[in-house]
């Protein structure tokens, strides 16, 4: 531990710091800010009427010491008391200067704001001070066509790095959707007057929103209301993902512990897996139109394990110590796009295969000419059989003609993709763990989730496969050897290629939203 | 697509391919994360070339990051750890206090989730105290910490700050000495220049300021930033302004806008009597941080320029954050019976101050504010004894030997008064705008 390092200017930060904490709290106590008393809050609220109007709110909160020496500025004559003279002098002042410092831009371009009303107010503070409230309302006309669209940036230009709350809140009219952005869209503190009382959560410093908004009253959510850290927020299942997240940092590690923490993590890999995502319709489609045995289940299940578990450490490393040159969200983006794309190109490779294939299989059915299609590297001489009955009957049945199986190039794809997209509760896991240097358990930890997620990966394509298989023994056999099921047996290599492809498109556009 | 199915080596060097790129797979990741650990990884957290902009940012999304955790598992100690220290770092960055009330929280409710084996909870709970001058408390928690581990120099520190704290300056040397042997990094080595220079040793406290930086490389920007302000401050009291301004103007290359190092480049500038410089560093650093110390300068600036009422203004900022204290219940009557007593105002209410500081925590700093409150109601017998007290030491703070030497010359012990006025003069007689006139005469009365 080198906690020390972090408790070293004592002397320098001492004093300002014992203002506020109130070691020993005297009867009379008076309510702290609680922003701290230094605190300079700042909260931006727009309204999007759907009329072509945009009104600002802008109040600013200000706490016992800067009060004070905003004070001096707005008692003119230095009576200790601010006459209307001198509330109207700051309000017009502040009015002009402030909403200067609110800049709104609309597709790139400035927009003007005049101020509507202000008002201040004087309330009651610590240590006999007082803290100054300050509203003003402004707006502007939105630019014409608006309706079919814009995109809005508004940025908080005014005070320096003061402590305190900032944020932006937008909040669309009823004629008015939300199309984009990552502003926020509901006060939590009642316009700068009950702050949430929670200690162990930061007050949001946000002096710069982007919001996209078109008419029309569907608003797609957009970053909205959450505040979280991206990697978490990802995460559907939170309690689940503390509880794993807090496998790693038990103080005392025993063998015991470790076992159950491998179990449970791989548990959870598992039950993560069962989840949306990660594929398992595309190992599906792909191990069934692919005639997959067993053992291309299992090599799935291992690559996908090792691609998962590489993803989460080079990521987990990368948010640790290449922060400042890589962040995670913009790596995380690429290898959802990257999945997306190995899919696609996986489900193309195949489509243009099989339809090769059953092109190939039409003409020799047709002209009772030899087999010809591409994957047969031997001469299959003359034979009548149906490649339809052959593909029902995997290789045991001795027949000379033997059906393709997958190759490994395509489960080398399918596997990567499968697991390149870490799972935000691994991830959580690998960053946990090095932040308190217990990196190589947390890789262990990681490890065995991967195992957990492959291993459902694995059961389902087992499951595909042994289906497969039952179904091919089994009386149904009779029953699929109409000419219907024939035929039905020889396009759906095809259905599901194209389904691989619809998938891996899906992936990859959903990762460009 | 190669068909594996039909030869049965074909199926095995597939099988061997898939093997191995699995394997490979898992290899490249180890060889990136170890790559990754010994580029950035060997002393986290690390990755010195990061600016304290960057450091900043990466701060915020950890803090972020182990909010949501600690949210999500309301057991989960560990990470309101973490918090605890990342919290009492942003409040020495930012000067948002309210931050040790956050870390006050955290580290409160982790000793209350496992009070046993808790040993960051302590140490972070150890150095809330420190920062809220609860110097018992602060020792007691410390003391906890050590006995879960006697083998990390965290605890011996903490201690020592205690120690200091309350003037038990050679309890404090015997920790520091066996914290060296721990670990002989910045936390430890500035603690022992801090105290060379309370023991009057100014060259091993610059030597030992100088190692502390050596050694820091690594740590947050801010550490870096606060340690050559410190040696700074040490230049400015035995009066090498040039050596001074320099370590300042280190520190706010490293950290811009650091409020520690513009006040002390201010107080540089004052005494070189660049006046104007001295205001705008003065304003740069209250906008920041509006400690009274800061505030009090800028004032005394204003007041030397004959800018009363811009003086007055900053003047009454200092009381309205003094009456912050008192409704806070916040014990810096050190800080502020100093304040009364060189502006030679409230005499009364700065040696009833003065005394309940020294009677809390008797150290140098205390006896000098007793003495200089004491020569300020005119009782000079007294004041000569904690005079006596404040430099016994040999601390080289010009203030000390400014107040004992007027003590003495009240008394009418011109020698005693002259030996005092030597020792201001071989140190920095300028040290306050207000009082240089009469320093310089004092210095220059040999």
């Amino acid at each position: 531990m080198r906690t020390l390092k972090g408790l070293l200017p004592l002397l320098c930060g001492a004093v300002v710091a014992a203002v506020l904490i109130g070691a020993t709290q005297p009867p009379e106590r008076a309510e702290a800010h609680p922003l701290g008393n230094f605190s300079v809050n700042r909260l931006v609220i727009v309204d999007l009427d759907g009329q072509g109007l945009i009104t600002l709110r802008y109040v600013v909160d200000m706490a016992e010491i800067p009060t004070f020496q905003k004070l001096n500025e707005i008692d003119i004559n230095g009576d200790g008391f601010v006459s209307a003279t001198e509330e109207t002098a700051y309000l017009g002042a502040a009015a002009e200067e402030l909403i200067d410092g609110l800049v709104l831009e609309i597709d790139g371009l400035r927009l003007a704001l005049t101020a509507e009303a202000t008002e201040m107010e004087l309330l009651e503070g610590q240590g006999g001070l007082q803290t100054l409230r300050t509203v003003i309302d402004a707006r502007g006309a939105l630019p014409d066509g608006w309706q079919a669209g814009v995109a809005a940036t508004l940025r908080d230009e005014n005070y320096g790095g003061e402590p305190g709350w900032r944020q932006v809140v937008v909040r669309p009219g009823a004629e008015v959707g939300l199309t984009g952005g990552d502003a926020v869209t509901v006060d939590v503190t009642a316009e700068l007057t009950a702050y949430p009382e929670n200690l162990l959560k930061s007050p949001p410093r946000t002096s710069e929103a982007n919001f996209a908004f078109s008419a029309g009253s569907m608003t797609a959510a957009p970053a909205a209301i959450s505040q979280e850290a991206p990697t978490v927020s990802r995460d559907a299942a939170g309690k689940t993902l503390g509880r794993f997240a807090s496998i790693v940092s038990r103080e005392n590690v025993t063998p015991g512990l470790v076992l159950l923490g491998l179990l449970l993590a791989a548990g959870w890999g598992a039950m993560h897996a069962l989840g949306p995502g990660h594929g398992k319709t595309v190992v599906a489609a792909y191990l069934v139109g692919e005639h997959g045995r067993p053992r291309h289940a299992v090599y799935l299940g291992l690559i996908v394990t090792a691609t998962h578990t590489l993803s989460v450490f080079v990521l987990g490393a990368i948010a640790i110590f290449a922060a400042n040159v890589l962040s995670a969200d913009d790596v995380y983006y690429w290898l959802s796009l990257a999945s997306g794309v190995l899919v696609a190109l996986l489900g193309g490779c195949l489509l243009v295969t099989r339809l090769r294939r059953l092109r190939a299989r039409r003409h020799e059915a047709v002209a009772q000419q030899p087999d010809d299609h591409e994957h047969d590297h031997h001469s299959h001489g003359n034979h009548g059989h149906d490649h339809a009955h052959d593909i029902l009957h995997g290789d045991d049945h001795g027949h000379a003609h033997v059906p393709p199986a997958p190759g490994w190039r395509g489960l080398v794809a399918l596997g990567v993709s499968g697991g390149l997209v870490p799972c935000p509760t691994a991830l959580v896991v690998m960053l946990g763990a090095i932040a308190i240097d217990r990196t190589i358990y947390g890789m262990v930890l990681v490890t065995a989730f991967s195992v957990g997620l492959a291993g459902v990966l694995t059961a389902i394509g087992l499951l595909m496969v042994y289906g497969q298989h039952m179904l091919a023994g089994s009386r149904a056999r009779s029953l699929l050897d109409t000419k219907l099921a024939r035929g039905m047996m020889t396009v759906s290599p095809v259905l599901s290629a194209v389904a691989i492809l619809g998938l891996g498109l899906v992936l990859a556009s959903r990762a460009t939203l | 697509m190669t068909s594996i199915g039909e030869a049965r080596t074909g199926r095995r060097s597939a099988t061997w391919a898939l093997a191995l790129w699995s394997a490979a797979l898992l290899a490249a990741g180890l060889a990136v994360m170890a790559a990754l650990y010994a580029l950035f990884g060997a002393d986290r957290p690390a990755v010195a070339t990061r600016t304290a902009v960057e450091e900043a940012a990466a701060r915020e999304e950890r803090i972020a990051f182990f909010e949501a955790r600690a949210a999500a598992d309301p057991l989960d100690y560990l990470s309101l750890n973490v918090l605890a220290t990342q919290y009492m770092q942003r409040a020495r960055e930012t000067g948002d206090v309210a931050d040790y009330r956050r870390a006050e929280a955290a580290a409160a409710t982790s000793l209350e989730l496992a009070p046993q084996d808790n040993y960051a909870g302590l140490i972070n709970m150890a150095s809330v105290r420190l920062v809220q001058h609860d110097f018992a408390a602060a020792a007691l928690r410390g003391r906890e910490a050590m006995a879960l581990k006697p083998n990390e120099a965290a605890p011996y520190g903490l201690l020592a700050d205690a120690m200091v704290g309350v003037g038990q300056y050679d309890k404090a040397s015997d920790l520091l000495a066996s914290a060296v042997e721990v670990e002989a990094g910045l936390p430890v080595l500035s603690r022992l220049a801090h105290l060379a220079f309370l023991r009057g040793d100014e060259f091993n406290a610059v030597d030992f300021w100088r190692q502390a930086i050596d050694r820091g490389e690594g740590l947050p920007q801010e550490n870096l930033a606060w340690a050559h302000v410190q040696l700074g401050e040490t230049y400015f009291a035995v009066g090498e302004l040039s050596k001074a301004a320099r370590e300042h103007e280190t520190a706010l290359e490293r950290y811009p806008e650091y409020a520690p190092g513009l006040a002390g480049l201010g107080r540089v500038r004052a005494a070189q009597l660049r006046f104007d410089d001295a205001i705008d560093l003065y304003l740069r650093a209250v906008a920041r941080l509006p400690r009274p110390q800061y505030v009090s300068a800028l004032g005394d600036v204003y007041a030397v320029l004959g800018r009363q009422a811009e003086a007055e203004e900053q003047y009454a900022l200092v009381e309205a954050i003094a009456g912050l204290y008192r409704s806070n219940g916040i014990n810096t009557d050190l800080e502020i019976a100093a304040y009364y007593a060189d502006h030679d105002i409230e005499p009364e209410l700065a040696l009833e101050m003065a005394r309940a500081a020294y009677e809390a925590a008797p150290g140098v700093y205390a006896a000098d504010a007793l003495a200089w409150a004491l020569y300020r109601n005119g009782r000079y017998e007294e004041a000569a004894t904690y005079s006596a007290e404040a430099t016994a030491l040999g601390t080289p703070e010009p203030s000390f030997y400014y107040h004992a030497a007027l003590v003495s010359e009240a008394l009418g012990d011109t020698r005693t008064a002259l030996e005092y006025s030597r020792r201001l003069g071989e140190l920095n007689p300028r040290f306050s705008p207000l009082h240089a006139q009469r320093a310089l005469q004092l210095a220059e009365a040999q």
